[in-house]
């Protein structure tokens, strides 16, 4: 078992665009880190130069506290599972999951047993004699882990090893494979674009964005305290509902204008940024319809509702911030993650309890704890609440 | 990863960059095979003798003729067979065997035994013609009627490979905007003209560019059928420098021509390159 | 696949077919008929198509005469010996085209193997015909081979980088962070997957020496003698001998056609996959 480390390293492409920016990311012993962002973000190109199929531009790549960088991939001591499994297709499934073990000079008897091992474990025991041609899609999968697993690497690196099964048995393999690694304790960096892999399987997940890291947290962290207006937007689906706003610090405390409402914010460091232009967040699910006055310790939304979907378990009402005057509008005020905002005529989601009734033209009141609302900065997308 | 190039570049370096080098040097000499009077540089004079004299610019013509008359021949026939296989009729993979068997055949032995079927008095086809009612030709023995018999002979060999190629494009195809187009309200022939033909125009591009390259190398039919008769109105630029070479024995002036044959067919070189280099990005 | 034309399309379609492919095996048909037919019966006119009386005359007297099995065999060992070296070479160096984008020579190599292609052979033959003579090497089968190899290397390479670009380049990833080095991954890995593309390979480039005429005739003497070059000699004879000439061309063409036959959809296979890359 070992740790990874990236410390500043860059990848550039040949059009000199860098697919990596400086990034620098430690994953602890026994750490499942999940590397989400959208595609092209460079997280698949991070962890393929932790495997050694690329080379950094700059920087620095340790496994076990040992600096990889010239160590060609086949010394590093890292199993990978790939996207599309990469089985070999010409050998049987024991021989598939021998393969690295006869790499290492292991004795084929030896192999043998290892590799039967690793096939209980995951299931597969009766498939040893076939070959990947004859495998249903969840089995190349379990053969791709097995793989991985028969060797005691130092660490498994895993490139969306499950974006290519259909969407049950996704869910059923994102529960065992982080059951197996915890089971096991390997390090294990796990690159996926599904933000739902990332909260339930990580220990801790790195958001990245254009190559940028944007965040590192645990699952829960980064839902509460999104660092950035991209990590707000990417992670939570419906996902955070943002508005442009300015604060205003007067005699009722710190507020913020949205439209014609102003709402109350946590307590913070406002004071110093009366006046500032920002980006106001609250979750679907953090807001409650009421009737009558707020509870305190929270702000009222007034919402115009636009339409709404019954799910069965929930009742998701778009609407509109009542007499918000800038809404929506994908770039309507060029802050990073603007793209990501709920497009059409409707500029927020909530998520309201199945028998709630709401149709077009109603107006709910709703309200909002006020240290569930999430500031930013509308300049540089920055978590002002720190 | 360089070195396991190294074996073809021995290859390539004995076999084609020393020889090449060799040939511009004897173009210079007046070696002859046979003769005990060793050559001596002569300069340019062979390729003044032989190169800028009607001589060659005929059999240059005579090259661009038969490779023209070939591809008027080969590309209509080899596409519409493949747009017949595409259908995938019943029994299209007999058919496709068929069709694909002249491609493989030894050439010595299609040109003689379409030698013999040309032949004028007892050859097959002029019994076919006189049957349904033509008049018999007199195929290796006339000026135009030898040449088109050359490229018809060579388009039998080469039609499967302008039909292949156009197959595996078709095949490589979407269906979708050939179901738009119908959907659309166009005719077959129109589906065919405004999507399909434009969505094959790169492989027939590189097609047409083999089939050139080809035609201008074209040697052993043509050996066969005519030797480059009757007088010169077969003889290309490569049955030329083999006569001058290997019949008259004058190998500093064959060399010559080689070069001359070589420069002449630069364009296509190019031309196949660029289009290699574009495929791959 | 539901609009497929209608009936007299259909039928239109395959008497086209029918008719392309009495065209094409026709004169396959003849050469086999005329290599069974006696003097008399080639001649006739009309011509017999079915009704004359076999015989295996023709056949008798090419296997009669020693020289036949002798150029029958060389040729043979010819075409596999410079296939072996041709493919060997060319898997090889399409292996490192197909797979990596920039190495040291490869611009070159690629336009190197574009001009061998492109260019008439005649070109190369009139020096490499005093080369091999002042080296002594005239009918000498091993300077053959190498040039049969040489020239049908183009092909050879292009055909191969079709394959390999098949296989995926993650099996290859895999078997790196298994613990693989390049010659293991090539061993274990590559040739295996790519082993398909390697016949296939292999039966085109043999078709092409089985065929090639202009450098045995210019280099063979009597111990190099290739089968093309034999059948040839049939015309400088004042006589023309019809009969043994179409034995001798049936028997160059039809292990081809029985080849075809058996392997017809690799060979598709083969060459489109080299058509549409990309």
């Amino acid at each position: 078992m070992a740790s990874i480390s990236l410390r500043n390293v860059t990848k550039a492409f040949e059009n000199g665009s860098l697919a990596v920016d400086h990034l620098s990311l430690e994953v602890t012993d026994g750490e499942f880190m999940v590397l989400v962002g959208p595609s092209g973000c460079g997280k698949s190109t991070s962890l393929r130069m932790v495997a050694g199929l690329e080379d950094p531009t700059d920087g620095e790549i340790a496994i076990g506290g040992q600096v990889v960088n010239d160590v060609p991939s086949r010394r590093r001591d890292i199993a990978m599972v790939f996207q599309n499994y990469a089985l070999y297709p010409h050998m049987s499934v024991l021989d598939n999951l021998g393969f690295g073990l006869r790499m290492q000079g292991i004795t084929r008897a030896d192999r043998e047993r290892r590799a039967r091992d690793a096939a209980e474990v995951l299931g597969i025991g009766d498939l040893l004699g076939r070959r990947p041609k004859q495998l249903s899609g969840g089995q190349r999968q379990r053969v791709a882990m097995g793989r991985a697993i028969v060797r005691h690497p130092q660490a498994f690196l895993m490139d969306e090893p499950l974006s290519n099964l259909d969407a049950k048995l996704r869910v059923q393999m994102r529960a065992e494979i982080a059951a197996l690694q915890r089971r096991l304790g390997t390090t294990t960096l796990y690159v996926t674009h599904d933000q739902v892999e990332a909260m339930t399987m990580a220990d801790r997940v790195a958001v990245m964005h254009r190559g940028v890291l944007q965040q590192i947290a645990t699952p829960t962290d980064l839902y509460e305290r999104p660092a950035n207006l991209f990590v707000a937007g990417f992670i939570g689906s419906p996902p955070m509902n943002l508005f442009d706003g300015c604060i205003r610090c007067g005699s009722d405390g710190p507020l913020a204008g949205v439209g014609d409402q102003w709402w109350q914010l946590p307590p913070g460091p406002w004071e110093a940024m009366d006046g500032r232009s920002v980006v106001v967040g609250m979750r679907p699910e953090d807001l409650t319809v009421v009737e009558g006055s707020t509870a305190p310790g929270s702000t009222t939304v007034e919402v115009d509702v636009v339409t709404a979907e019954q799910l069965g378990s929930d009742l998701m009402v778009y609407g509109r911030v009542a007499g918000d005057p800038s809404p929506i509008g994908p770039g309507g005020s060029g802050t990073p993650g603007a793209e990501l905002r709920p497009l059409e005529a409707s500029s927020l989601i909530a998520r309201c309890p199945p028998r709630l009734r709401a149709t077009r033209g109603d107006r709910l009141r709703m309200s909002v704890p006020t240290e569930r609302l999430h500031v930013f900065d509308r300049q540089s997308g920055e978590n002002l609440a720190g | 990863m360089a070195i396991l190039t190294l074996p073809s570049w021995l290859m390539l370096i004995a076999l084609f960059a020393v020889p090449l080098v060799v040939g511009v040097y004897l173009s210079t000499r007046s070696d002859k095979i046979g003769s005990f009077v060793p050559g001596r540089a002569v300069g340019l004079d062979n390729y003044r003798r032989d190169v800028f004299q009607p001589g060659f610019t005929g059999a240059l013509t005579v090259t661009l003729v038969i490779t023209a008359i070939g591809l008027l021949i080969q590309f209509p026939i080899g596409v519409g067979l493949a747009l017949l296989l595409h259908r995938n009729l019943r029994g299209s993979a007999v058919f496709r065997t068929a069709l694909l068997l002249p491609m493989l055949l030894t050439p010595v032995a299609v040109g003689l035994m379409w030698r013999f079927m040309l032949d004028s008095d007892l050859g097959v086809i002029n019994w076919l013609l006189d049957t349904v009612g033509l008049s018999r030709i007199g195929w290796l023995g006339e000026k135009w009627a030898a040449r088109v018999a050359i490229a018809l002979v060579d388009s039998w060999q080469s039609i499967p490979f302008v039909m292949l190629m156009t197959l595996a494009a078709l095949s490589s195809l979407p269906e979708s905007p050939h179901e738009a187009a119908r959907v659309d309200g166009a005719s077959a022939w129109r589906v065919f003209r405004f999507v399909t033909l434009p969505m094959l125009r790169p492989v027939l591009y590189i097609t047409v560019m083999i089939r050139v390259v080809d035609s201008l190398k074209l040697f052993d039919i043509i050996f066969i059928l005519t030797k480059g008769g009757p007088g010169k109105a077969t003889e290309t630029m490569g049955l030329q420098a083999y006569n001058v070479g290997f019949v008259a024995l004058q190998t500093g002036r064959a060399a010559a021509l080689g070069v001359a044959v070589a420069a002449v067919t630069l364009p296509a070189y190019v031309l196949w390159l660029r289009a290699q280099r574009a495929s791959q990005r | 696949m539901s609009a497929r034309g209608s009936r007299a399309g259909r039928w239109l379609s395959v008497g086209l077919l029918t008719v392309a492919s009495a065209a094409a095996l026709f004169p396959v048909f003849w050469t086999i008929s005329t290599s069974v037919k006696n003097r008399v019966d080639t001649f006739a006119n009309p011509p017999k198509f079915v009704r004359f009386a076999p015989t295996a005359k023709n056949y008798r007297k090419l296997f009669d005469s020693p020289d036949f099995w002798r150029i029958y065999g060389d040729t043979i060992s010819i075409t596999l010996a410079s296939t072996a070296l041709c493919v060997l070479a060319g898997t090889m160096a399409a292996y490192a085209l197909a797979r990596h984008r920039r190495f040291p020579g490869r611009r070159p190599l690629e336009a190197t193997l574009v001009l061998v292609r492109a260019m008439p052979g005649m070109v190369l033959m009139i020096p490499i015909y005093q080369i091999v003579t002042r080296l002594d090497l005239y009918d000498n089968r091993w300077a053959m081979i190498l040039i049969y190899a040489t020239i049908n290397l183009p092909f050879a390479i292009w055909l191969m980088s079709g394959f390999i670009e098949q296989i995926p380049v993650e099996v290859e990833e895999s078997a790196r962070t298994d613990g693989a080095s390049p010659v293991r991954v090539f061993w274990n890995i590559i040739l295996p997957l790519a082993a398909p593309g390697i016949a296939a390979t292999s039966i085109f480039v043999a078709l092409l020496a089985w065929n090639e005429f202009l450098v045995p005739v210019l280099l063979a003497g009597q111990h190099s003698k290739t089968l093309p070059v034999y059948i040839s000699g049939f015309i400088s004879n004042r006589t023309l001998d019809w009969g043994p000439m179409a034995a001798a061309s049936a028997l160059a063409i039809v292990p081809i056609a029985v080849f075809t036959a058996l392997i017809q959809r690799r060979l598709v296979g083969g060459l489109s996959s080299g058509a549409v890359k990309e």
